[in-house]
Parts: structure tokens; sequence; C-alpha cells
């Protein structure tokens, strides 16, 4: 009798929780079921205690159902797991935003923001969107159009609307905000072509702007003596991908695009003797107060960037085990081909290291954080530079990296390309002749182009790796039951023994992976969950290797979700 | 999202065609524009109505007429020129694209060229009193340029002279005639435009004969249509002095090219294409009407100004 009695409270309890739905962002993350924002916590780790999936039985792994998104091509979407709802949006503004029952897929309601048919001209790397972002009941949208929505979590209807950046200057919004206490934080991308970079907080019931803060400090502002004459205001360094939020701190951390323009004259020396001409904060790590969005310290990885590294990719955050001394850090695998362990309590470097094969320099000053440049890698007036790597998608792009407290190990989709720069004599641009910068891609060394790699971020080195023939493959998850799932450009859904990299299962999903996979469990049954949908428009940047991107599989738009 | 839209004119030559419009000759001529692109091309009504749809759809115009063909225009944004042609162009969605850089950098042999019919490029814009149109002539200036454009490099390579960056020509017309800025130093049919429809012709804009500033314009064509561009090669002789006319109506600057002699190799240029000079043109108060004029001015009061 007592027994029972426990049972039905204990059942009592489980189903209150999903059918409260879970109040707010933090207290969402809280709940080891769901999978309640982006990369699972405020720390990005894409980790999932749970462990019902494990190594001694993903290999009977079935499909539990598969869903069409109704949009081709770029669907980057994580979906977000709330109670027993799942929501994922897709690539074109997004197109929808589905409320799915995360049991079966049945669809709860559709959100169709009213998206301009014209954004794709103004979308410098494609209609990509990464996902929604979940708070106290309702779900928030960032769009192509530099629009923010508040939607109704239950209703899917439209509560408001606010204009964060004019799309028409190739600013766009691709991914999930932040949402930390009453505010909704976002940034949006536009690096490339004019825009200056921002992050902007917004309140989450009426989205009224509550703070904004440049990334890219004008003259008279702190720092504004890093570029050259006006430069900054048209200078990008736009955090325009996901954010990471320290509770202790209050902090949010958010990493910053290239600057623009290309030409490095325009905006510091042209030349590797850049003095204090270095470009704050583009492609940097940037520590915001949470309340204020004032800027508390920054770690710049490429200082006056002539290779496009962005700094944009997120940071995972941990506390890692470091001589003897466990340390709250942020981890982030730069384009730049370094690997940065940072104290993210003071914003020092504790180590950075090579993680893919790197030419453009040396190493990297832990006290300093300035690079040792090898010479002849920048290209500057009048000199293009040959055999660079990365190239300019970097050793790593957006595709989120996961982290497991269980292995220590961090699961990295590198990319193994290099690059010769140049300057080509002609383009244009709505109606306009300029000099345009070419960038012929190169595989790396080795004879393969990506590498789904297990790193030790504590001894900085690889502890196993699988390679592919292909770059720009998807994301990774790890989960407590000792596995990493990760997807590649060919559409193979694959699942590793975190520990080993033994291949343990794999699907055939029809089109090329971009995403990172989730995980969830509703009524005590775990579900792994991936969108699949190829990239489109980053191929066109890169030559013969984007034709066979492209060639490996048709575009597509569906979701897939296994269980046991 | 291509958008189409079938100028007046065309309908009427297809509809007084008739029956010969079963034959291969009659079928529209597709042109790739962009909708709103002035001074080169614009789908606003009050644009076509004023007798200004732009430069490239005139030109498209007359290509067409010459072909015997109707011409239908195929609006789409051109924000990222190549993007656009992949999926315009390329695509068989339109038959020829009016303005292009004739190298084969530009999108490799992809896109093939007829003769270069238009030169275009960069200009200096100063008030008419000013004399000196030398680099050194801006030393200690105020002068606005385009993001990411060769005036842009050229000048952020000295310390003598205040860049005031835009986001395009237009803008940097603005602030010219604002006073933000002593001069500019834009993409010349926009300054040219600008200067004509909306200041009242209140500057000078000179093309600059420098590295990089001056540009080839041919028509493009997909490489799956040699025999096109052919025949448009074979009436661009008879068309010359029709396109002449085009330009000055449209005021792209022409006339005695500044050399910047001081200019030097611009930071960043690797190969300078030689800019060829600019064709003789009649002045544009020959060809340009005052109702012309007139019409442009208000589709500008009505259309552009805020």
């Amino acid at each position: 009798m007592i027994k029972q009695r426990a049972r039905f409270l204990l059942g009592l309890a489980a189903t209150s929780l999903a059918a409260l739905a879970l109040g707010t962002a933090a207290q969402a993350a809280d709940d080891p079921n769901g999978w309640p924002m982006y990369g699972n916590g405020y720390d990005n780790t894409r980790f999932s205690p749970l462990k019902q999936i494990n190594t001694g039985n993903v290999g009977k792994m079935k499909l539990a159902y598969s869903f069409q998104l109704g949009s081709l091509r770029s669907n980057e979407s994580s979906p977000i797991v709330i109670g027993d709802t799942m929501y994922v949006s897709t690539s074109w503004g997004p197109k929808f935003v589905y409320a799915l029952d995360a049991r079966t897929g049945a669809t709860k309601w559709t959100y169709q923001p009213e998206i301009p048919d014209d954004t794709l001209q103004y979308a410098c790397c494609d209609v990509n969107n990464r996902g929604v972002t979940y708070d106290n009941g309702k779900i928030f949208v960032g769009r192509l159009d530099g629009k923010l929505s508040a939607v109704d979590a239950k209703t899917g209807k439209e509560l408001w609307t606010t204009t964060v950046v004019d799309y028409k200057q190739g600013s766009v919004i691709t991914s999930p905000p932040l949402v930390v206490k009453n505010l909704v934080i976002t940034g949006f991308g536009g690096g490339e072509y004019g825009a200056r970079g921002s992050l902007q907080a917004y309140d989450v019931n009426t989205g009224k702007e509550a703070w904004k803060t440049w990334t890219a400090p004008a003259q008279g502002e702190v720092n504004g003596d890093t570029w050259k004459g006006d430069s900054a205001q048209h200078g990008g360094a736009a955090p325009w991908l996901i954010g990471s939020y320290d509770t202790k701190t209050n902090t949010v951390l958010w990493g910053t695009s290239n600057p623009g323009p290309w030409n490095t004259v325009v905006r510091s020396t042209g030349d590797g003797n850049f003095g204090k001409l270095t470009n704050l904060y583009s492609a940097s790590t940037i520590a915001f107060d949470a309340d204020t969005g004032k800027i508390k310290w920054w770690v710049q990885g490429t200082a006056a960037d002539a290779w496009d590294y962005d700094g944009v990719n997120e940071l995972v955050l941990a506390d890692l085990k470091i001589s003897g001394k466990t340390m709250p850090v942020y981890m982030k695998a730069d384009r730049n081909g370094f690997f940065y362990v940072v104290d993210r309590e003071k914003g020092k470097i504790i180590s950075a290291e090579k993680y893919v094969p790197t030419t453009w320099a040396n190493k990297i000053d832990v006290a300093t954080g300035k690079a040792d440049e090898v010479a002849d890698k920048r290209p500057g007036p009048n000199h293009p530079a040959k055999g660079v790597c990365p190239n300019l998608i970097g050793g790593k792009n957006w595709q989120p990296m996961s982290y497991n407290p269980g292995t220590g190990l961090v699961y990295i989709p590198t990319n193994n390309v290099c690059m010769d720069w140049a300057v080509s004599d002609v383009n244009y641009k709505k109606g306009v002749f300029f000099l345009g910068a070419e960038f012929p891609t190169i595989p790396g060394p080795g004879g393969y182009m990506g590498e789904l790699m297990a790193w030790d971020p504590v001894a900085q080195k690889k502890v196993w790796g699988v390679k592919t023939d292909l770059p720009f493959n998807g994301g990774t998850l790890t989960t407590a039951g000792g596995l990493t799932f990760w997807g590649d450009l060919h559409g193979i859904f694959h699942a590793y023994d975190a520990k080993n990299g033994k291949e343990l299962w794999k699907a055939s999903l029809g089109s090329g992976i971009g995403a990172g996979p989730v995980s969830y469990s509703v009524d005590g049954k775990q579900y792994i969950a991936i969108v699949v949908g190829r990239t489109a428009a980053i191929p066109a940047f890169l030559g013969d290797v984007g034709k066979q991107m492209t060639a490996a599989t048709p575009e597509g738009g569906a979701l897939f979700v296994f269980t046991q | 999202m291509t958008l189409r839209f079938i100028a007046s004119g065309s309908v009427a030559a297809a509809l007084f065609m008739g029956a010969a419009a079963t034959s291969a000759a009659s079928e529209p001529l597709r042109l790739c524009a962009d909708p709103a692109n002035l001074p080169f091309s614009s789908a606003e009504p009050e644009a076509i109505r004023s007798g200004a749809p732009g430069l490239y759809v005139e030109i498209g115009q007359a290509i067409a007429e010459a072909l015997g063909r109707p011409l239908e225009t195929v609006w789409s944004l051109s924000y990222f020129g190549k993007r656009n042609l992949r999926t315009t162009l390329l695509a068989g969605q339109c038959d020829f694209a009016v303005g292009l850089p004739p190298e084969r950098d530009f999108m490799g042999p992809s896109v093939i060229y007829s003769r270069p019919i238009l030169t275009l490029g960069y200009a200096l814009v100063l008030p008419k009193a000013q004399a000196s149109t030398s680099i050194d002539g801006l030393k200690g200036k105020r002068v606005a340029v385009q993001f990411a454009s060769p005036p842009q490099s050229l000048l952020a390579a000295r310390d003598d002279v205040t860049l005031v960056t835009t986001l395009d020509p237009e803008d940097g017309m603005r602030r010219l005639a604002a006073g933000e800025v002593d001069a500019a130093f834009i993409w010349g049919p926009s300054a040219g435009y600008v200067n004509l429809t909306v200041l009242h012709d209140a500057y000078q804009v000179i093309p600059v004969d420098a590295p990089q500033m001056v540009w080839s314009a041919a028509i493009g064509f997909s490489s799956k249509q040699p025999a096109l561009r052919d025949e448009v090669d074979a009436v661009l002789d008879r068309l010359a002095p029709r396109i002449r006319e085009l330009a000055t109506k449209y005021a792209i600057p022409m006339g005695p090219m500044s050399k910047l002699s001081d200019a030097g190799p611009i930071q960043g240029a690797i190969n300078v294409a030689d800019g060829q000079p600019a064709i003789d043109m009649p002045s544009r108060k020959d060809v340009f009407t005052h109702r012309d004029f007139a019409n442009i001015l208000v589709y500008f009061d009505t259309v552009q100004t805020p």
C-alpha cells in the first residue's frame, strides 16, 4: 500500500512537471528530461544526462517518427523540448515554427511569420534558421527579416514583434536568442556587408528594447581607437551565433564576427604591424553584464583579421580540473584553428592550441592573447597569401560541439580546408563594380576535409577522430549513455562510443546534416532527434569543393526522431 | 523570388506582330534587371510612365527592337550580383543582362559577353567652383566613400583625408548636399544621376581614370546562348549612337577624365584592367529634353525623397 502510494505520488510529480510547461528558461534548464534551449543549457554543452539509450543498446535504435518541415535547404535547427512538446523551426525565415507532440510528431500548432520574399537577397550565407528559444510560456523567434517575435507556446499566436535591425543592409537573424531573467537577447549577422555589430536585449513581455551594446566601438568610445578613421561604423564584429550565460557571475558570453571590409588598410595598417589597430571587439569573445549589457572583458582570437576568421563559435561552459584545480572555463573551437580554454570569471586565457592544420600563426601567447603570425600568410595590399589554413570556413564553423563531463572530452565537427587569398580585379554588387577577394579552396593535408574529433580540453590533444571526405558536417550531441551523435554532409547520422569513437549505429537520412542532434525523454522514454537539410549558399564560396558538397545529397528539410 | 513584369511596350509589340508571334524571331527577349537600381533599371510604375525606366532597360529595349523581338523584363534584386545571376540568367529565367563586367574572373566560363558597350567607373564629385581634381587636392577634406569600394581602399592609405563611409552612393550625395562632407568619391553613374535629378546639377561629377576605378560594361549571356550573343554583337555598331544618347540622358559621367596622376597603385590591387577611354559623347543637353528632366524630378520627389 505504501509502495503503491509512493509510486502514485512519483507519477503525479512527473506528470505535473510536464504539464506545467516548466516556467522560466532557467527552471526548464533544470529538467533533465527536456532539451530546453539550443545547447540544452546556458552552458551550451549539448550534454544530455539521459542514459536509457546507451552504448549497450543503441545498435537497436529505431525510428519513432519523422516529420517533413515543408521548407528545403539549410535546415540548421536544434529542436527544443519543453515537457511533452517539441518546438522546431525551419529554414527560410523561418518559414514555419511547429509545436509537435514530442512522442508522436503530431502537430499542435504551426506559426508562419510574415517573412518578405526578398530576404534571400540580403542573407549572405543562406536562408538558415537554427532554432527558437522558450521562456515562461513564450517561444522567441529570431527572423531573417531582422525581426524578433514572441509567440504563445500553447497556441502559436504571435504576441509581439520588434525590429532588431534593417535586413536591407545585409543584416539577418539566423540564430535563436538567449533569454536571461526578463530579457531576450539577440544579435544579427552581416559583418561583410557594412553592418556595425551590436547585441540587443528586449523585455520578454513587451519586446521593448532594454539595452543595446555596440560590439564595434566608435571614435571617442572605449577602444574606439582600435579602428582607423570612421571604419568601426561599418566594421562588422557582429554577434550572430548563439550566446551562453554564466548564472554565477550574471555574465552573458557571445562571440563576434570578423571585421569588415576585407581590405585591412581601411580599418588597420594592412600588414602584421597593426599595433593598437586590432579592430576590437571583432573576432572576439565578449563578456556582457546580463542586466545592463555593459562589456566586462573580452578575449580577441584574431586581431585585425585578414582571413575572415569569425570569432562567433559558441562558448561551452564547464568546470575543468586543470593542474589539480577546478577552474570555471569557457571552451571555444575558434575558426582560426586554435582551441581556447579561458577562465570565464577573469577573461584570462589558460591555454590555446591548434586543433586542426593551421598555418597562419605558430602559436597564441597565453598572457597577451596575441598570435605569433607567419608573415607571408597574412594577405594584404599587393601580396596575396598562399596555403593559408584553415580557410575562411574555419577549423570549425557554426555547427555546435558538445562536452561530456563523463569522458571529459569535447566532440568537435572540424574542417580541414585551406585557401589561397588574393584580390580579384572586378566584382559586381547592386549596380556597382568593386574589388572582390578570391579565396580558392584547397583540401587540407592528409586527404580528408572533415573530421569528427574527440578533444581533451585539459591536455589540449586529440583522443580519437573520424575522418570524412567533405567539410562542413553537422553538430554533435553527447549523452550520459556514453554516446556521441553526429550527422555528416552525406546525410548519414552516426552514433559512436564517446570514449573511443567506435561506431555503434548509423542511418541514412537523405540530405546533408548541419544541425546538432538533441535528446529528451517523455513518459519515461528517451528519444534522439535530428533535423536534416543540407546547406546551399556556403558551397558557392568553395569552388570545386562546394560542388562536391552539393552533389553529395539533394536539398532537404525533415526532422527524424529515434528511440529504443 | 523573381518578379515578372511585361513592359506595356512589349505587349503592344507582341499584339502588333499577331500571327508572326509563333516564329522564333518574335519570342520575347527576356532582360534580367533589378527592379530598384536607378539609373540602371526600375520597375516603379512612375519611372516607366515618366519615360525613364533606366539605362539598362532602355538599352534592352533598343536591342530587342533591333532584333525584331518584343522585350520582356524579368525583375530580380541584385544585392549580390553573382548569386542573382546564378538564379536568373544562368537558370534560364531570362536571356541577357546589361552592364556586366566582361571578365573571365567574374563568373568563369558560364557567362559570355558582348563587346563592351559602356565605360563605367568611380567619380569625384565636387562643388562646381572647385578646380583641383588631384588626390592631393583632397588634403584636409572630408570625403564620402562607399564601404568596400576602390576609392575607400585608395584614400584609406592616406592619413590626410577624413573618410566618411557610406553604404550606398546616394547617401554619399546626400551628405555632400547636406554639407557633411566636402567631396564625394563614389560610383559615377549614381552620382551623375542624383546630381541631375535631385541636386539641380549643382556639382561637377568627374570620372576618374585610375587603377580599379574604370570598368568596361558589356551585355552578359549564359554560355548556352552563343548564337544570341552573336546576334546582339552584330547590331551593337548600329546601336552605338543610341547607347551614347541614353548614357547622356541618364547622366552617366563622361567627358574628360581626371587622371589623378598622384593616385599611384591602389593598395590591394593586384592586376589593373586598363580603363578604356570613354567614347565620344554628345552633350547631355542635346538629348535630354526639358520634359524628360521634369519627369525624372517628379519621379524623385514622389519616390526617392523621404
